[in-house]
């Protein structure tokens, strides 16, 4: 057995490794996603249900007032959608702490390992090697919580392009710059 | 001293010609099909302007050597220049056909990372300005290696230049006569004889000879087999009508094929009527597999593709996909190892120790057969035995135990069949038991390994590991060995990512 691969148990100990650079953050050999994750997770979760339960509304309130279906009827579309809006609600919220207890990034001299998945595990090695080039990302949510995904670019086919999301976005920072600082004759 | 080239003065000609002959076939379909005149006109009206086209393009197409790359001019109004670097361009291609070779031409393809859209088509040149560009393109192609390589320059052994193999009419015949190919083609030309009511044949009267035909069968075997063999006669028929149709495919495309080694090159040369030849930097091969279908298995011969990418673009990463280039195909098993020691270089390719998957790898394989078979017999089983036609649902019933037996093998083989091998820096991976193929990467070409252990691999303590390599297209062989034993897993996930980090790749 793998083992849950979130756990510190079993793991070596994180050693916690000065950034190159001038960053001022120590960014510790195995990263969990920051706990902002998981209320940026929630956000966007949030948002997705309101969305569904407006249209729930919407559909509930025109089949009763322009269709004039009886009343009945849209209650049970209004019961039904509000089920599956409830359902999305909770997901959303407990879906994203879950997630961040299975994922952890693995930063070492050989390169980063990506452990992540709740159900299908994986553990994704990208050789620090054959890392082509990396980009920094946030979007506007993740922005207002002050974090990142980092973009690992390989020349695989299957992952040309490797996301590590949940990053501070110190971290990130500090995580690309550690990655692309390959040696010199380390060229492409 | 450069300076600019122009197309050869006949290319106009060629341009129009290819484009024609693309047309013919279809025009020519429909024309038969519809007997209508009034295609011959549009036709006509259409090669007008486009000879105009293609003669104005003949008179702006210029070409350049720069010093890094290959500089195409073509337009007047509307200008295009478009650069090549020299070290993007990883297959050189040269096609002559009937035509070209009265001509003393060839039309030269120049491919790039992209793989599937040819970065740019010379058509055509004459002999001595193809000798030129190739020779350019070389000499341009080893500075540049030789720039990148720097201190390590590559110091593995290089065997011998010269001719790997090459295949005999008899070999194109067998490889006829193995293949398959035409299964569409002579399905089409037979649906196509069939509207055009050749030798007469319309419904009526082939009403009658179907009806004959059964009769005949029927004072042969008796009525209730009468027309099962027509059925089986007719299927005989047709896969000798693929298989005449295979082996003359594969004679005229592959005649006279030639596999040699030229220094750092890879060159293929084959075809009757279209002559095709291809050269491939050996150091951008990703993958070598080795297959052998059922077919092939009986007469002992293999299959040898490789998968190829390559040209240095860094902006487009998303362009790694390239399809599959058949080097050899068809070959003697003995001759495996002395094949891949002319495409791979310095590697040790013999007497590989190989390593199993988890011994309870067979159980799974046949519990999840198992369960696709329920899932797929259920339904009609139960509506047979519901609707009362009891000697369908004995049929199904036997039909399942037998399928089940089926599987029982297969679990048995097929779990036998995933290998692995590892040795200094080549990873091996065998899979498959009646479609076999074994493939081999070096570390330098592995880009990333990921692990995953399913629900299902977690219950039975397993996972599977996939390499991940530039330029892997669909077609090819996935990189994956599955149902390993877990710790076994993450140990070679670990040494794979060594093998990995220590190697440097380069395009």
């Amino acid at each position: 057995m793998l083992g849950r691969v979130g756990d510190a148990r079993g793991d070596e100990e994180p050693t916690a490794v000065s950034a190159d650079g001038d960053a001022s953050e120590t960014v510790p050999a195995i990263v969990r996603l920051d706990e902002r994750y998981v209320a940026v997770q929630r956000a966007i979760g949030g948002i997705v249900t309101a969305i569904a339960a407006l249209n729930v509304a919407i559909a509930a309130v025109v089949l009763l007032v322009v269709e004039r279906v009886p009343l009945w009827v849209a209650a049970l579309v209004g019961g039904g959608g509000g089920t599956v809006v409830l359902l999305i609600a909770w997901f959303s919220w407990s879906w994203p702490e879950v997630e961040r207890r299975h994922t952890s990034y693995h930063a070492s001299e050989l390169g980063i390992e990506i452990r992540r998945g709740v159900f299908w595990r994986k553990r994704i090695l990208v050789p620090r090697a054959r890392v082509q080039h990396s980009d920094v990302s946030q979007g506007p949510i993740q922005r207002r919580f002050g974090l990142a995904t980092l973009h690992l670019y390989t020349a695989g086919t299957e992952h040309s392009e490797v996301e590590v999301p949940g990053l501070s976005h110190g971290t990130a920072l500090v995580l690309r710059d550690r990655l692309a600082a390959s040696d010199a004759d380390d060229a492409v | 001293m450069r300076s600019e080239r122009r197309l050869h003065p006949l290319s106009f000609l060629f341009t129009v010609g290819s484009s024609v002959f693309g047309f013919l076939l279809p025009l020519f379909a429909a024309w038969l099909a519809a007997r209508s005149t009034g295609v011959d006109v549009v036709f006509g009206l259409w090669l007008v302007p486009f000879g105009l086209w293609a003669m104005f393009r003949y008179i702006t197409y210029r070409y350049e050597f720069g010093e890094k790359d290959l500089r195409i001019r073509t337009g007047f109004v509307f200008r295009r220049e478009r650069r090549i670097p020299y070290a993007r361009i990883h297959n050189v291609a040269t096609v002559r056909n009937v035509f070209h070779r009265l001509f003393g031409v060839a039309e030269v393809v120049l491919e790039t990372a992209g793989g599937e859209e040819t970065e740019a088509k010379l058509q055509v040149l004459s002999l001595e300005a193809v000798e030129e560009l190739k020779t350019f393109l070389d000499r341009a192609r080893d500075s540049s290696d030789a720039e990148t390589a720097g201190p390590e320059a590559p110091t593995e052994a290089r065997p011998a230049d010269g001719e790997i193999l090459r295949l005999r009419p008899r070999d194109l015949v067998l490889l006829g006569l193995l293949e398959n190919r035409g299964l569409i083609v002579v399905g089409a030309i037979l649906g196509l004889l069939w509207e055009l009511d050749w030798w007469g044949l319309d419904e009526v009267s082939f009403e009658r000879l179907f009806a004959e035909g059964v009769g005949a069968a029927g004072e042969v075997v008796g009525p209730t087999l009468d027309l099962p063999l027509l059925v089986v006669l007719a299927l005989a028929i047709f896969l000798v009508l693929v298989r005449l149709f295979s082996v003359a495919w594969s004679l005229l495309t592959l005649w006279g094929f030639r596999l040699e080694r030229r220094g750092a090159l890879i060159g293929t040369e084959a075809g009757l009527l279209k002559r095709v030849a291809t050269a491939v930097p050996i150091h951008r091969v990703q993958v070598v597999t080795v297959r052998q279908g059922p077919l092939f298995g009986l007469f002992g011969r293999v299959e040898i593709r490789v998968e190829v990418a390559g040209g240095g673009g860094g902006e487009e990463s998303d362009e790694n996909a390239a399809r599959p280039v058949r080097l050899v195909p068809l070959a003697p098993e003995g001759a495996v190892p002395r094949l891949l020691s002319g495409i791979f270089p310095g590697a040790k390719v013999e007497g590989a120790s190989w390593t199993p998957v988890h011994p309870r790898a067979r159980r799974r394989i046949l519990t999840e057969s198992l369960f696709v078979l329920l899932a797929i017999a259920i339904f009609p089983t139960t509506g047979a035995v519901v609707s009362g036609h009891r000697v369908v649902a004995a049929m199904l019933l036997f039909l399942s135990i037998v399928l089940v037996g089926v599987a029982a093998l297969n679990a048995a083989r097929q779990s036998r069949a995933f290998l692995y091998a590892e040795e200094e820096d080549l990873f091996r991976f065998r899979s498959g038991w009646l479609w076999r193929r074994t493939s081999l990467v070096r570390g330098s070409k592995i880009q990333n390994v990921t692990l995953t252990e399913s629900p299902f691999d977690r219950r039975h303590g397993m996972a599977s590991i996939r390499v991940d390599t530039a330029g892997a297209g669909p077609a090819g062989h996935p990189l994956e060995i599955p149902y390993l034993p877990a710790e076994s897993a993450v140990r070679l996930l670990e040494r794979l990512g060594e093998h990995a980090s220590r190697t440097r790749f380069r395009w």
